[in-house]
């Protein structure tokens, strides 16, 4: 006997016939009894969809109900056979086939893999032990073996794999054994062995509802209970001939099928923000006939999902996917991410973004620690450029004391998980311990979404946790803690947390749920060739020809199943509106869907007409879906005006100058406001640090006995051993690579300096002061009649034995050579005063006589280290006098406006605050292709 | 048809603008209307957008001729094959339904497919994906870092003083990057071996070198003062190393020369014969350190690959060419039988596009395949298009030369030439035609006559067809910089006036701006915004040309770092401040707070809705322009869940870095050359002509045996002086290497001119008031041409060509300007039904135990004793238990029972505690029928108890009772383990719940049980509010009470 088979009307929906279906079957006065029916279902969701319906009808009818069970087809053949042995759990399955792959014939196992993976390296291993599972898997559904693909590839003109299929044949005998010495089954043997053992029974009636897909082994083993089997297929009647005698789909049939469909239900677009748009726009065009729960959008391209999600939320429409989020963007797994990151070498930057994970902070909250510590790290890190933490801290106490407690509590928090490895499941505990900490403060609420999102991933972490404690002992693998992490990641992946049920909201679905969605309108995106169908036009082991030669999954079975869908869909409602993009998210160009020309020849044409001639779609894209309006049509997003200071500026250092010529806006924000951005991703001392590093040297060198000296060995060495302890002092004792190299740059430029310095001390020159300046209020500019103080350290001032002459220095260590006149001038302009002013600071120190300038430098061609002399006029300095004072009347007069135009070259920090990008960006003005003067 | 070879195997040569991909189309049409099997045609190209235009307009005109007899008509002449109306709907219908047999795509993306079915075999990491470009750069400076991490400091400055030639620079790993970002593709692209071509000489040893110095100053030289100076000075750059000088003067460049002489005299040939012992050294040290150098750079970029390989290995990360260089090296070969196998196609038909950029390991993957099939089997073939003129991505790894050694590669190659336009107006093809057709005769060209010869070989006139066109071209001079301003800089301003104007004048028309360099890409928008015009950069610009934009990342970098006081400012200062509580930028504790709260709300609602939700309130504040960024902005926030980090600084770079077309801005497009390659517009200007045609010198030089094979030898780049010390080979080396530069600076000027449809504006500088000569640059070579010698003055129109008011003539192109103000789409929704049935949430009573929140500790418990199982397996025992009267099933079936559940070892032990159980008085009582004759205990009332007043009393039990039924919002759905209903008749008058706990409690230990009883009290009053509904009895009639099996106590809830 076979299965029965109903042809039920589709132009009403599937759900709902099928319910009438039931009713009438199993409907009694005052009952629907449904508990001896098993009701298979192609998905999740339409299980759900259909007992809301069942409940509905119960209700509206007075009736009892007692429901069916609901299962989804691809779980059917477990409720009708009783498996004789425990299942082995995805990763026993895979590491069964690294253990099968690894003791395989080397020999064989080459013609599969010409190269095997490093020994420790368990992840490709079980990548590969996933991959030859699958493929396993797939072949097992349609109740084959790979010695089935062996058989069958004879029949294949120029099929030469079979050694490869030989060698997966002996993996695949070596998987088997593995399990079967375990007293383990997987679900494709124990389906099989049921099948060939005659063992389905069931007491149940089984009804299926709209599976027109199914699998071989699925289908033998319905056939063994057949006399209790209802196909409900819903089609009409004359198309009984496109399915077989399970109700699924015959490929062939559906192949030159045509569709009806009107073509101006099909809108193509551009870009994927352009479907999102024509979503909304059919649905206006619906002009309120539906409500948010009477309309479903189809995305059977999971990557629309945000851009429709969005839009339909700009335009005030709750919207739900009920697929969810992914779980690996839930903050426990997010939280697992970033801990196994940081076992992993404990790196500064993993540390960093441990402790900025929202949970990690918020538990950091809860004890006794500054609120400031995320500050004091990025301080830290700027000031000392650690490579991990821990150890000795550098610098001040009190500028890590924040940090080093966080340090401390969060090293405390992951003890356990820091320790030699282990077998996996010994790992449990303190990963477990781990959540409860962070997340188990306080009683969860699975009605407030984010602890929801929180406790569903806990709890798929727990039964990852489980099965790991499953692993049979001769498969568990030893791993360390954070190894142990990426296995628990590993089994999340795919997995997705579905979003609270909201009533009122439009339902987003994947493709495969629609045929059953009862939905009376609906939008369906993503109509484009690749995603509706799918189809597989390469592959690693299962090209599509030997696909079709198996009898498996292949192309038209694919074709035919959509083919199907679309059919149904377009036959069972009022309103539907197709959507294709011809550009993918990443910008690939798309085709449409080949099932939007299953139409008459003519049709097709003129459809092709339409769809493949490109218009340009900028004007759509000018129209926003939604109620986001632009408030203006000019931006009041201005810069921010200068306020009035609290108090007038009464000093200035002889540095802040040149910034005020610069741009006296900036000037303003950093000097008077004494802003300053804050990062943390410097991977080596950039030209500052390396700069101040080089100033401290020296400084010490100015300070230190050898001043005097014309020894070039002795000032070396003296240099050389203040760079080590400064570089320790600053650096600690493993400073990052680069540093060390780029002291050793700075090293090579100072032994350069110690040979000038020797010559110039030799010559009669007697370092006199370092790093020093006037005491406060000493030394000043008197601009129209009243003091500016000026402030300012002077590198080093020189003083000639025999003569007197006195020579102020500054050092200068960027990798270019810049004379002080071209540091200080361009085009006719004074851009920086600071030699100039160090007259004034001198005078304010007490020094009389003449006084000279320059610069000491030490650029990366060390040839050229030593004097740059300032060779300015009288004339010229009175000059720089009056472009001070320009200046001080300008800070005076608090003229901070208009920003500079355009913005200067190195006023990245503040680009934000002035706009700078608003006209676009012409900072990066080097040449970058190498061909132009 | 021809009879013999229905598809001759062709090289076709298309000139700008002649229709390349319309030739393709025909191709592919052609065979398809020849009934080929689609899925054996392949057609490949270089953009992805160029492939989908391909397959777009194949189908098009297929279609188009099907519906329209004169493009039927067409279509027939151009695939040589009358087509009736039938016919050409039964191949379009054909076609459609194979659309995913179709492989017109580009050259990456077929290999990608081979190698996705081959990846086993090419050592290909499983799960590999191509990254993109910004998780690439990050994988580099990983690499980078970790290339640092892993060797000395000693060895890493050994090698960069090495590289750099003695200076001490200090950004180290800046520099390793700049170097690896420079140089990779050429380390990949070569064996060990060909960085240690260069020959080694002996140079003398310390005793020898020292005789020969001693030699050399006492040597005896001709009484003339200037050759003693010159001895030593010889002396003095010898013994300083100066290699270069002191080969390149002094007495030893006559020497090295061979003409021994020095102011006529000839150097006496025993000092000769020392010089030439020290010009042997010198040489010998310098070919060394050249050598050295590029030894070093191979292996400091070789522990780059090593460290980047193993993260490529590790994150299963490829990029495009190391798929192409596996596919190259590993196999190919003879295995193109089971690439058909596998990509399930026979490829019998190439359709090659854009052929002259292809490069060599690319060759060598398609090679077998061309190979095949222009093998002499007639159904197969060959086709190819391209063209050498507009050959401009050698930097990009494309070997021009392929294109013309395809004959050597191929027998039997036809060739055809396309010259005819049908792109550009009259005015345009004449200019381009006095530039080139001339070029090998032109002043400035022929200072590179090898190139200049090549190139203009391969340069036959051009025609066009399109005389419908008006046109205009123009030579111009921009003003003359003042001093200390850079001329390229106004220039460029100077062309973005003559933009503006153009706007006016040409109204509608496309305008493209096309420059040599990326900076001047953005310098242009610069200035080009600043008179008001809209333009873009081709691709877009990043988000952050928006300041709404800005503030926004400011606000989202306050959660990495609080501590930013600019971006507190910037907040404070905005229309935000007081929506997120910042209103002051030193306040140091709101930023905290406000950091630890941005964190948050990322992580737990993602950034698409955190940034949608700032738009909302920021849009009152906004021009048009802005929110469009800020909804582009709210795009990517939601595009970037996905891969999203745990430091919003991550994301900012993103931003930063991502380019995103301004839909509002697409008045002007400025572009590099490069960039314009296949596009056209109504007007071109090219304000960057003024570079040198010889650019700056590459770090590296590469050589071929052949331009189809992989490279041979690579040298560090060494001056022209120092050249000439090389060996031959090294020699040609460099002056090939010179002659393609030249010839690509060609291609890039005959790529510029031959963008424009209607009109040419070029801007050059004028001349410098230095200038003496035209300057070898692209400028000059169209001054030469065009204007002739002489200097040129600013601002000055140097050379018209057709009418100047072009753009009047233009009738109905003058479309109005979309309108910048933004419209929006109203969208309405009818009301929700006051009961919606959809989407309803789902709760069973079991969920609802222990109240509604949940313990996590208690959650994650690890049971490691199996309580769990022991709890199925025991209501699966009591499932099968109707009335204790009945008798009870054998200890055989509950074995087969506990079986089904999986293995277990504690069985006997088990099934004694179920005995045990049943023994219990209570529990036993539950379960029997006469209990309910008469009254219970109190603490144990059933609510199924019939005394005398129930006439006719019946009791039905059911066992695992599932239900399902709406409760207020929800669906309440589950199973009962034990249901008894009284029922007096047929009417049902009580019901009595049973629900079965294995939990293990102490004996005598009232608390806990009381604790369970709390635990468990919303499940059981939700079985009573099931059972009420379901059996419509009034609640009290419904019982509900817990059975703790293993200490017999029954309780009622
Ligand atoms: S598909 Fe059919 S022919 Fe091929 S191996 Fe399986 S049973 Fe044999």
């Amino acid at each position: 006997m076979s299965i029965r088979r109903l042809f039920l009307d589709w132009t009403r929906p599937s759900l709902a016939v099928a319910v009438d279906y039931l009713v009438e079957r199993f409907g009694a006065a005052g009952a629907l009894d449904l508990g001896g029916v098993i009701v298979a279902l192609p998905g999740g969701r339409s299980s759900r969809r259909l007992l809301e319906l069942l409940v509905e009808r119960a209700e509206a009818g007075g009736r009892t109900l007692v429901p069916p069970r609901l299962v989804t087809v691809g779980k059917l053949p477990e409720m009708l056979y009783t498996a004789k042995r425990p299942f082995a759990g995805d990763l026993v399955q895979q590491l069964a086939w690294v253990e099968a792959l690894r003791n395989a014939k080397p020999e064989r196992v080459a013609a599969l893999l010409p190269s095997l993976p490093e020994t420790d390296d368990l992840e490709t291993w079980l990548a590969l032990g996933e991959m030859l599972g699958r493929l396993h898997r797939e072949l097992a559904a349609e109740a084959m073996d790979f010695q089935s693909v062996v058989d069958c590839g004879g029949r294949i003109e120029g099929f030469r794999e079979q050694p490869r299929w030989q060698a997966l044949l002996d993996i695949q005998a070596g998987y088997l054994r593995t399990l079967d010495g375990l007293g383990l089954w997987d679900l494709q043997t124990a389906r099989l062995f049921a099948i060939r053992h005659g063992e389905c029974q069931t007491e149940d009636q089984i009804v299926l509802v709209g599976t027109a897909d199914m699998n071989r082994a699925g289908r033998m083993m319905l056939d063994q209970v057949a006399d209790r089997v209802t196909a409900l297929v819903f089609a009409p009647e004359r198309l009984a001939d496109r399915f077989d005698e399970h109700g699924c789909l015959v490929p062939g049939a559906w192949q030159d099928a045509e569709i009806e469909l009107a073509t101006d239900r099909i809108e193509v677009v551009d870009g994927p923000a352009d479907q999102a748009a024509a979503v909304v726009r059919a649905m206006a065009a619906w002009d309120g006939r539906y409500a948010g729960d009477e309309i479903t959008v189809g995305v059977p391209d999971v990557r629309l999902v945000p851009y429709i999600a969005q839009q339909l939320r700009q335009c005030d429409v709750p919207v739900r996917y009920g697929v969810g989020r992914p779980m690996t963007e839930s903050g426990p797994c997010r939280l697992l991410e970033a801990v196994a990151d940081y076992l992993d070498g404990k790196r500064f930057s993993s540390f960093a973004a441990l402790a900025r994970h929202p949970d990690v902070q918020r538990w950091l909250e809860a004890r006794p620690i500054r609120s400031d510590w995320l500050t004091e790290m990025d301080q830290y890190y700027v000031d000392h450029l650690p490579h991990r933490l821990g150890g000795r801290w550098l610098g001040k106490p009190e500028g890590s004391a924040a940090l080093r407690r966080v340090h401390e509590a969060i090293e405390g928090l992951l003890s356990g998980l820091d320790a030699p490895r282990r077998p996996l499941a010994e790992w449990n505990p303190p990963l477990v311990e781990l959540l409860v900490t962070l997340f188990g403060g306080s009683p969860l609420d699975p009605t407030v979404p984010a602890q929801r999102t929180t406790l569903k991933a806990c709890e798929k972490i727990h039964k990852t946790l489980a099965e790991h404690q499953a692993i049979p002992a001769e498969l568990t693998p030893t791993v360390s803690g954070g190894e142990a992490i990426q296995l628990v990641l590993r089994a999340i992946v795919g997995e997705r947390i579905a979003p609270l049920p909201d009533r009122s909201a439009v339902e987003l679905l994947g493709w495969l749920e629609l045929p059953l969605d009862d939905a009376p309108a609906l939008v369906v995106t993503g109509m484009n060739e690749g995603i509706v169908p799918a189809s597989l036009n390469a592959d690693l082991f299962l090209p599509n020809q030997l696909r079709r030669e198996l009898g498996i999954e292949d192309n038209d079975r694919r074709y035919a199943r959509d083919a199907y869908a679309l059919a149904a869909v377009v036959a069972s409602r009022a309103d539907v509106t197709l959507v294709a993009g011809r550009r993918s998210p990443d910008g690939d160009p798309l085709a449409p869907s080949r099932l939007l020309f299953a139409a008459d020849a003519e049709t097709a044409a003129r459809r092709a007409v339409r769809f493949f001639h490109r218009e340009d779609a900028t004007a759509a894209r000018l129209v926003l879906p939604g109620v986001l309006r632009a408030g203006r049509t000019e931006s009041r997003l201005g810069v921010p005006r200068p306020e009035p200071l609290a108090e007038p500026v009464a000093s200035m250092r002889v540095t802040e100058f040149r910034d005020y010529l610069v741009c006296p806006y900036r000037y303003y924000l950093k000097h008077r406001l004494g802003l300053a951005g804050l990062k943390d991703e410097a991977e080596e001392l950039d030209g500052g640090a390396f700069g101040s590093m080089a100033h401290e040297v020296l400084g010490d060198f100015g300070r230190s006995p050898v001043a005097a000296s014309t020894d070039p060995e002795a000032i070396a060495a003296f240099l050389d051993a203040a760079l080590e302890h400064l570089l320790g002092q600053f650096y600690g004792p493993a400073p990052l690579s680069a540093i060390l190299v780029q002291v050793e740059q700075l090293r090579a430029r100072l032994r350069r300096f110690a040979q000038w310095q020797a010559d110039w001390a030799a010559q009669g020159w007697r370092i006199e002061h370092v790093e020093t300046g006037p005491e406060p209020e000493q030394a000043s500019l008197v601009v129209d009649g009243s003091p500016m103080f000026l402030r300012g350290r002077i590198d080093r001032i020189d003083v000639h034995e025999s003569t007197g002459q006195r020579m102020i220095f500054d050092y200068k260590t960027s990798d270019t050579l810049k004379t002080p006149r071209q540091a200080h001038c361009a085009g006719g302009e004074w851009i920086d005063l600071q030699l100039p002013l160090y007259r004034h600071l001198v005078a304010g120190m007490g020094i009389k006589g003449p006084v000279d300038m320059g610069y000491i430098v030490l650029p990366k061609d060390t040839s050229r280290v030593g004097l740059q002399r300032a060779d300015w006029t009288e004339d010229e300095l009175r000059e720089a006098d009056a472009a001070a004072e320009t200046v001080v009347r300008g800070v005076r007069a608090e003229v901070f406006w208009p920003p500079a135009d355009p913005p200067p070259a190195f006023s990245e920090e503040f680009a934000a605050i002035c706009q700078d990008g608003r006209l676009g960006s012409v900072l990066d003005d080097k040449d970058d292709n190498g061909d132009a003067e | 048809m021809n009879a013999e070879r229905p598809f001759p195997n062709v090289v076709i040569r298309a000139s700008a603008g002649t229709g390349k991909t319309f030739q393709l189309s025909n191709r592919f049409l052609a065979l398809a209307v020849a009934d080929e099997p689609f899925d054996a045609i392949l057609a490949t190209t270089f953009t992805r957008k160029a492939a989908g235009e391909i397959l777009d307009r194949v189908l098009l005109r297929l279609a188009e001729a099907a519906l329209d007899d004169d493009k039927r008509a067409e279509l027939s002449r151009f695939v040589g094959c009358e087509l009736d109306r039938p016919r050409c709907l039964a191949i379009l219908q054909a076609m459609l339904r194979q659309l995913h047999r179709l492989r017109v795509s580009t050259l990456d993306s077929f290999f990608i497919q081979i190698a996705r079915s081959f990846s086993l075999e090419l050592g290909l990491p499983p799960g590999w994906q191509i990254v993109d470009e910004i998780v690439d750069r990050r994988l580099q400076a990983e690499a980078v870092r970790a290339v640092l991490e892993s060797q000395s400091t000693q060895d890493t400055l050994r090698l960069m003083n090495l590289l750099s030639k003695g200076e001490v620079s200090h950004g180290v790993s800046r520099q390793i990057s700049s170097l690896v970002e420079g140089l990779y593709a050429i380390y990949a692209e070569s064996p060990p071996e060909a960085w240690d071509a260069l020959p080694r000489l002996k140079p003398l040893a310390p005793e020898q070198l020292r005789a020969a110095l001693t030699d050399l100053t006492e040597a005896q030289l001709p009484g003339d003062k200037r050759f003693v100076k010159a001895r030593d000075t010889d002396l003095e750059r010898f013994r300083s190393e100066q290699w270069e000088d002191f080969l390149g003067g002094g007495l030893a460049k006559p020497v090295v020369n061979g003409t021994a002489t020095y102011y006529g005299k000839p150097i006496p040939p025993d000092v000769a014969a020392i010089y030439e012992k020290l010009i042997d050294h010198a040489k010998a040290v310098l070919l060394g350190m050249i050598a050295n150098q590029t030894k070093a750079t191979h292996e400091l970029l070789g522990r780059f690959d090593e460290a980047y390989g193993r993260l490529k290995t590790e994150r299963r990360a490829m990029r495009f060419d190391d798929v192409t260089r596996r596919l190259g090296t590993a196999w190919l070969g003879g295995r193109v039988e089971e690439v058909a196998y596998r990509l399930d196609a026979r490829l019998a038909h190439l359709l090659l596009d854009e052929f002259q950029d292809t490069s060599p390991p690319q060759w060598q993957v398609l090679r077998p395949f061309a190979r095949q099939v222009g093998d002499g089997d007639r159904r197969r073939s060959f086709f190819c298009v391209g063209d050498v003129k507009q050959a401009i991505y050698g930097w990009r790894g494309g070997v021009a030369e392929i294109f013309e050694a395809i004959h050597r590669q191929i027998d039997g190659l036809e060739s055809a030439s396309l010259d005819e336009s049908f792109r550009s107006c009259p005015e345009v093809i004449e200019t381009v035609n006095r530039v080139f057709e001339g070029i090998a005769g032109n002043p400035i060209a022929v200072r590179y006559p090898e190139a200049v010869r090549r190139w203009a070989a391969r340069f036959t006139k051009h025609s066009t067809a399109r005389h419908d066109l008006a046109g205009y071209c123009r030579f111009e001079t921009a003003p003359r910089t003042e001093e200390g301003g850079t001329q390229g800089h106004d220039t460029l301003a100077y062309a973005a006036e003559r933009v503006a104007r153009l706007r006016d004048e040409a109204p509608g028309c496309t305008v493209g701006v096309l420059v040599r360099r990326n900076a001047s890409v953005a310098r242009l928008i610069y200035e080009l915004r600043k008179r008001g015009v809209a333009a873009s950069e081709e691709g877009g610009n990043p988000l952050v040309d928006s300041p709404a934009v800005e503030l926004l990342l400011s606000v989202l970098a306050l959660a990495d770092h609080p501590g930013d006081t600019a971006a507190r400012f910037h907040v404070a200062h905005s229309p935000l401040a007081g929506p997120l509580g910042l209103a002051r930028h030193d306040d140091a504790a709101a930023a905290w707070q406000l950091s630890a709260e941005i964190g948050r709300r990322v992580a737990t609602d993602g950034y698409g809705p955190t940034l949608h939700d700032w738009t909302t309130r920021l849009a009152a504040e906004c021009d048009a322009r802005d929110l469009n960024r800020l909804v582009q902005l709210v795009e990517m926030g939601y595009g970037y869940e996905a891969e999203a980090t745990s430091r919003v600084d991550d994301f900012i770079q993103l931003v930063r870095s991502q380019h995103v077309q301004d839909p509002t801005s697409a008045d002007v497009r400025v572009m590099t050359v490069h960039q314009s390659k296949g596009l056209q517009f109504d007007v071109v200007v090219l304000p960057e002509l003024d570079a040198r045609l010889v650019g700056q010198p590459p770090q590296l030089v590469v050589g071929r045996a052949d331009p189809t094979e992989p490279i041979q030898r690579v040298c560090r780049y060494v001056s022209r002086e120092t050249r000439p010390l090389l060996p031959k080979a090294f020699v040609a080396m460099f002056e090939a290497h010179e002659r393609r530069v030249i010839e690509e600076s060609l291609c890039v000027l005959y790529v510029a001119l031959t963008r424009a449809v209607h009109m040419l504006d070029i801007i050059v500088a004028p001349s410098s008031v230095r200038e003496k000569n035209i300057p070898s640059t692209s400028a000059g070579i169209l001054r030469a041409t065009l204007v002739g010698d002489g200097a040129i003055e600013p601002e000055t129109v140097l050379y018209e060509w057709g009418d100047a008011n072009w753009a009047k003539t233009l009738t109905g192109q003058a479309a109005p300007e979309a309108a910048a103000v933004q419209q929006t789409l109203p969208l309405r929704l009818a009301a929700s039904s006051a009961r919606p049935t959809r989407g309803l949430d789902r709760r069973s009573p079991s969920q609802l135990e222990g109240g509604p929140r949940v313990d996590l500790a208690l959650q994650l418990r690890l049971d490691t004793s199996g309580a769990a199982d022991r709890g199925t397996l025991m209501h699966a025992w009591f499932e099968q238990i109707a009335w204790l009267e009945d008798g009870l099933p054998d200890d055989e079936s509950l074995r087969r029972i506990a079986e089904k559940l999986g293995p277990r070892t504690d069985l006997d032990e088990l099934l004694s505690q179920f005995h045990a159980a049943l023994e219990r008085p209570a529990i036993a009582d539950a379960l029997r029928r006469a209990t309910y004759h008469q009254p219970a205990a109190d603490d144990a009332r059933s609510a199924v108890h019939a005394g005398p007043e129930v006439a006719d009393p019946r009791w039905e039990v059911l066992r695992e009772r599932r239900f399902a039924l709406r409760d207020g919002e929800s669906i309440l759905t589950g199973s009962i383990d034990r249901l008894v209903i009284l029922y007096n008749g047929p009417v049902a008058i009580g019901a009595d719940v049973l629900d079965y706990k294995t939990d293990a409690i102490g004996p005598n230990d009232p608390a806990a049980i009381d604790e369970k009883l709390n635990h468990y009290r919303p499940q059981l009053d939700a079985y009573r509010r099931a059972v009420s509904a379901m059996y419509k009895l009034p609640p009290e009639r419904v019982s509900a009470r817990l059975a703790f099996v293993s200490v017999g106590v029954i309780r009622n809830v």
